[in-house]
């Protein structure tokens, strides 16, 4: 069954992006050239950078896409046409690097239209290889007030953190989902 | 219909979502294995398991007394169960015990009407007339066979099948939803009712949680550790860890966690050197042990004066990914995290009942990402995304992968 929804995942490079798609997709995880999907398809026309791409494959086979933005700031011009449409944005950060703070300020304010538009869950990553900073570090980088957007630590190797992070991001656009 | 005295009743799920199917076979095969055959989607079966709040296939109602077959609705609270001749209803979250309860009434109907039948020597012509039974009615005579005893039910209690049967899907794989133990067992309570009312308060100065909640500030704010002094023994706020340090094993703790003794306690400053501190057998991160003790403490109640109409003011999320978490927390505290909405609203817009959110406020604010200090009282009304079928499969899908 042919479906236009996407998850996106954004971050630094090294955050874990590959790894989280990797983590929770129901296909083995590819480059776009391999990937079969419209949108895909024209971004190979515009550029030739690769993003990652990985798929939930539901009961009734609706697949929802899960993409992986470049890291490379430079490229921030694709995000706009990639998030295009999609369900809402992960946000990797590396918490091991000693600019994670001013990474999380960048990508949300990259993001922010998007994000007004939908919803974010920020994962901190690599806590477990050296913690930078705490949870209330990066928290004090948000703005006050409602939406509180939710920051976990995880591990984008464990589909448990990941698939709390799809969870969180999922019941933020609707709490009132049953299941 | 034939049925073959003393044969297996033949019992079908019917379109059941994954997670319930999957853990009602599982029940079945674990307890019913030699009284009961489980069919899927087998609209011949004697009973007939269907989900009142899934599509179903209408049309069998008409005929399940000509067919002396049974439908065991399982239906949520808020739906009318069906009372139709040979329907029973089951409410979610199913409790097994109750589940078990109808099958044994509808196998002793099979039962006798089969032992009519072979007594006026008619082969299934007559059926006998059953009203609708609510799953709180009770049996009016031990059913045969199905419950063996007493304490076979009462097995069932604890059983994490009657957690797996939860509104419609549980999953045993989704492991940190131990709900059933943290958020005890209190009923909805109605706000106007003093006596119910008496019920959702505890007094948290008789609890470990909130003496480590106080050790902890004071740590904080004077950047020293603290030694907390109880009647059992000290526990120890080591500042630069932000580790509780402690000697009590682990069922003690668990104890400890959820009992009202503490109200002697006393927390003072203090600093030990790193030798002393190893005394202490047992080191826990602050945030985690406040966080469980405030849950086990709780059990679905909040503490003393707390309004349960006021807008709750959520600061933070969390940090659910390791912190111990339950049924519907990343629910509720998205809602919280959305909208501005007080206690009782909340578990009456989600539907959720109201022990659960009494837990999780109770909890979050131990550890100071909630609080109703500020009245704010322009409570918003949640609406639903337009892609919310879609979500829900994709939940579905992750919890059961
Ligand atoms: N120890 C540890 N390694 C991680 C964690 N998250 C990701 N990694 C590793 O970090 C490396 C970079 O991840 P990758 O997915 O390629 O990052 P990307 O550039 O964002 O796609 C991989 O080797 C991952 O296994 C984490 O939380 N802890
Ligand atoms: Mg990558």
């Amino acid at each position: 069954m042919k479906s236009n929804h996407k998850i996106i995942f954004s971050g630094p490079v090294g955050a874990g992006k590959t790894t989280a798609i990797t983590s929770i997709s129901d296909i083995p995880t590819v480059r776009t050239e391999e990937a079969a999907s419209d949108e895909t398809k024209d971004l190979k026309d515009t550029t030739t950078v690769a993003l990652d791409y990985g798929a939930i494959i539901l009961q009734d086979d609706t697949r929802i896409h899960l993409y992986g933005t470049p890291g490379q700031k430079r490229f921030d011009f694709m995000w706009e046409i990639l998030t295009n449409g999609g369900i809402g944005l992960l946000l990797l950060i590396d918490g091991s690097d000693s600019n994670a703070i001013n990474n999380l300020k960048f990508f949300l304010s990259s993001f922010k239209n998007f994000i007004n538009k939908t919803s974010v869950v920020v994962g901190i990553t690599k806590q477990d290889v050296n913690k930078k900073y705490n949870l209330q570090d990066y928290q004090e980088v948000l703005d006050k007030g409602l939406p509180v957007v939710p920051i976990f630590e995880i591990d984008a190797r464990s589909k448990k953190d990941v698939s709390l992070m799809v969870e969180t991001l999922l019941y933020t656009l609707d709490p009132k989902i049953s299941i | 219909m034939n049925i073959q005295h003393n044969s297996k009743l033949k019992i079908s799920l019917n379109n059941l979502d994954t997670i319930t199917q999957n853990t009602l076979k599982f029940f079945f095969k674990s307890k019913l294995c030699e009284k009961a055959e489980l069919f899927i989607n087998d609209d011949n079966a004697n009973v007939l398991i269907i989900d009142l709040d899934r599509h179903y296939n209408k049309e069998i109602i008409p005929n399940l007394k000509k067919n002396n077959q049974y439908v065991i609705f399982l239906h949520n609270e808020m739906n009318t169960p069906i009372s139709e001749e040979n329907t029973y209803n089951v409410t979610k979250p199913v409790q097994v015990k109750y589940l078990k309860q109808q099958i044994s009434f509808i196998s002793q109907r099979i039962n006798d009407t089969e032992k009519d039948d072979i007594v006026s020597g008619k082969e299934n012509t007559k059926s006998i007339t059953t009203t609708a039974k609510h799953v709180h009615s009770k049996p009016s005579s031990q059913p045969f066979g199905l419950i063996n005893n007493k304490s076979d039910t009462q097995n069932f209690k604890n059983n994490h099948l009657d957690m797996a049967l939860k509104k419609s899907t549980e999953s045993s794989t989704l492991n940190q939803y131990k709900a059933h133990k943290h958020v005890g067992s209190n009923r909805d309570i109605n706000p106007d009712n003093p006596e119910e009312l008496k019920k959702i308060y505890h007094n948290p100065k008789k609890y470990l949680y909130h003496h480590l909640v106080q050790a902890v500030k004071l740590g904080k704010n004077n950047k020293t550790d603290i030694l907390i002094k109880t009647l059992f023994g000290n526990l120890y706020f080591d500042y630069n860890s932000q580790n509780i340090l402690h000697s009590f094993n682990k069922a003690k703790m668990r104890y400890f966690r959820s009992s009202p003794l503490f109200i002697e306690t006393k927390i003072v400053k203090n600093s030990l050197s790193e030798k002393s501190k190893k005394e202490y057998t047992i080191s826990q991160n602050a945030e985690s042990l406040i966080w469980q003790s405030a849950i086990n403490a709780s059990k679905g109640r909040v503490p003393l004066g707390t309004s349960l109409t006021q807008t709750i003011e959520m600061t933070s999320w969390p940090n659910f990914s390791r912190l111990l978490i339950f049924r519907y927390v990343i629910q509720i505290a998205a809602a919280w995290s959305t909208h501005h909405m007080s206690l009782l609203d909340t578990a009456s817009q989600l539907k959720i009942p109201q022990r659960y959110i009494f837990t999780l406020y109770n909890a979050m604010l131990a550890i100071e990402s909630a609080n109703i200090n500020n009245v704010i009282n322009n409570t918003t009304k949640l609406n639903s995304d337009k892609r919310k079928s879609v979500f829900s499969k994709i939940l579905s899908h992750i919890f059961n992968h």
